[in-house]
């Protein structure tokens, strides 16, 4: 390896479905032609174990996830690691997940890819927000291989409601999408149709999806396959409100990569059964395998806890002995006061104490 | 604590072959045990032992100061269900994992029934 060479991106995935995880990282990392080392986890307490081996570029979270879920695990990751970039990927996309996983810490919310050409543009997405250098402030260099355009027309072509903020070191904008629909634009200095055309031309800048807020005002009622059309032919020649921005979005030494035609089949995501009533969380702890604690939320005797958790992993190996059971995934206690849950996979451990809100025996996960 | 014992005995087998049942049993605070088994998957060996286990739990969770008096244990093919009552008679129930045999609302009702029986015997 030449000492010029870039050094790889190391992503963290982290998906509950073995199938998927496995079809989509390896995609993924064949997409990133060597740029990407892909790191797997399968829950929320190896994800945190890799985390804790090394800095992490970007970490993509399955939204529906048992015991630890991706947007709890979008919070509990914005406490430990506040720079660490952080994508949710879901099967099952709704406005509500959506505002919450964005006004939590989540950076971008994407669909999961269902067809092998949407990998390109999830490539590109997760690609450019890989980009961030997690030891500085700011997201400089984001806007370069995935424009606008894409983003702008991956949340209208979902029918999403967001706010994309824009920025770069002149520059300060917002773009409000509503249900698909992009309804109004605004900078510093520019509202309307003309900040929408001003931001769409700027580059070496950042973005950054938020939960959707309403707007001071309506101002843009155009199509946004019109406007995306409209704001590429006015950037393709120049034409913006003000003339000093750049031109390209893209850096000519930087080709959009050509993805290789994937035999992708995704497996299916299972639908859940019922949707759960709101949980408290009122403990937390994640261990590695070593015992080591990686997290620890409010936890009044961490050492309990731990004894716990090696308890019920002696006792799932006993329990299992004679009896063709399948692998231990975890272990729910209930008592009047609350429920505790003890989880342990690959010797990684996870103890949550909630109150007593979940059905008990009530979930088939 | 006989008579306890035969009133369990006849519940269980009324009850043993409720929806997504498996295979259950009790084990009595004196160590002696019940089971019901509807596949031979899960020999009454096995199930002495798993109702051991159970016991147990529910033993180490007192000691450590969680009052637990229920629990399920989830395997990749199979859940566990446990209950402990106040004569620490301990009942075991495997069932399937799928969600066209498996109805919880059928395991919450034999617990709660399992309890019953300590509560009105003693009246």
């Amino acid at each position: 390896m030449s000492a010029t060479s870039k050094p790889r991106k190391k992503i963290l995935f982290v998906d509950d479905s073995a199938d998927f995880l496995a079809v989509f990282s390896q995609a993924m990392e064949v997409t990133s032609k060597g740029e990407w080392e892909v790191f797997t986890s399968h829950n929320a307490a190896q994800a945190l174990e890799i985390l804790e081996r090394g800095p992490i570029n970007l970490a993509v979270i399955d939204s529906q996830m048992p015991l630890v879920d991706g947007l709890q695990l979008i919070r509990l990751l914005g406490r430990k690691y506040p720079n660490l970039p952080k994508a949710i990927l879901t099967g099952f996309p709704n406005e509500s997940d959506r505002q919450a996983c964005l006004s939590s810490g989540a950076d971008l919310y994407l669909h999961k890819p269902t067809k092998s050409d949407e990998m390109q543009t999830i490539f590109m997405t997760l690609n450019e927000l890989a980009r961030v250098d997690t030891d500085e402030v700011g997201f400089q260099g984001t806007v370069r291989r995935v424009g606008l355009h894409d983003i702008l027309q991956m949340e209208c072509l979902g029918r999403n409601s967001g706010i994309l903020e824009i920025f770069n070191n002149d520059i300060r904008g917002e773009i409000f999408i509503r249900t698909g629909s992009i309804i109004h634009s605004q900078t510093q200095t520019l509202s309307g149709l003309e900040a929408f055309y001003h931001l769409f031309s700027i580059s070496g800048g950042g973005f950054k999806l938020k939960a959707f807020i309403e707007p001071p005002a309506v101002t843009i009622s155009k199509s946004w396959e019109f406007l995306l059309m409209e704001a590429s032919r006015r950037r393709d020649e120049g034409n913006t409100s003000e003339g000093e921005v750049e031109e390209t979005i893209m850096e000519s030494h930087e080709a959009a990569p050509e993805v290789p035609d994937l035999p992708l089949v995704l497996p299916k995501v299972k639908i859940p059964k019922e949707k759960k009533g709101p949980v408290q969380i009122q403990e937390m702890a994640v261990f590695a395998s070593d015992g080591q604690v990686l997290y620890e939320w409010q936890c009044t005797d961490i050492e309990l806890r731990k004894r716990l958790l090696e308890f019920v992993s002696g006792q799932s190996k006993q329990i299992a002995q004679g009896l063709d059971l399948g692998r231990f995934d975890l272990v729910e206690i209930h008592s009047a006061a609350h429920q505790t849950v003890a989880q342990i996979q690959d010797d990684t451990g996870i103890y949550l104490e909630v109150s007593n809100a979940v059905v008990v025996a009530g979930t088939t996960h | 604590m006989q008579d306890m014992k035969e009133v369990t005995n006849r519940w269980l087998a009324r009850n043993a072959k409720g929806k997504g049942l498996v295979a259950c049993g009790v084990l009595y605070s004196d160590q002696t045990t019940v089971n019901h088994t509807a596949s031979p998957q899960f020999p009454v060996e096995a199930l002495d032992n798993t109702w051991n286990c159970l016991a147990n739990a529910f033993q180490f969770l007192r000691q450590n100061q969680n009052d637990g008096e229920q629990m399920r244990w989830v395997f990749e093919n199979f859940f566990l269900h446990g209950a402990i009552r106040g004569d620490n008679a301990c009942l075991g129930i495997f069932t399937s994992k799928s969600e066209e045999e498996y109805d919880p609302i059928v395991v919450n009702r034999m617990i709660s029934e399992f309890k019953g029986i300590l509560i009105s015997e003693k009246r």
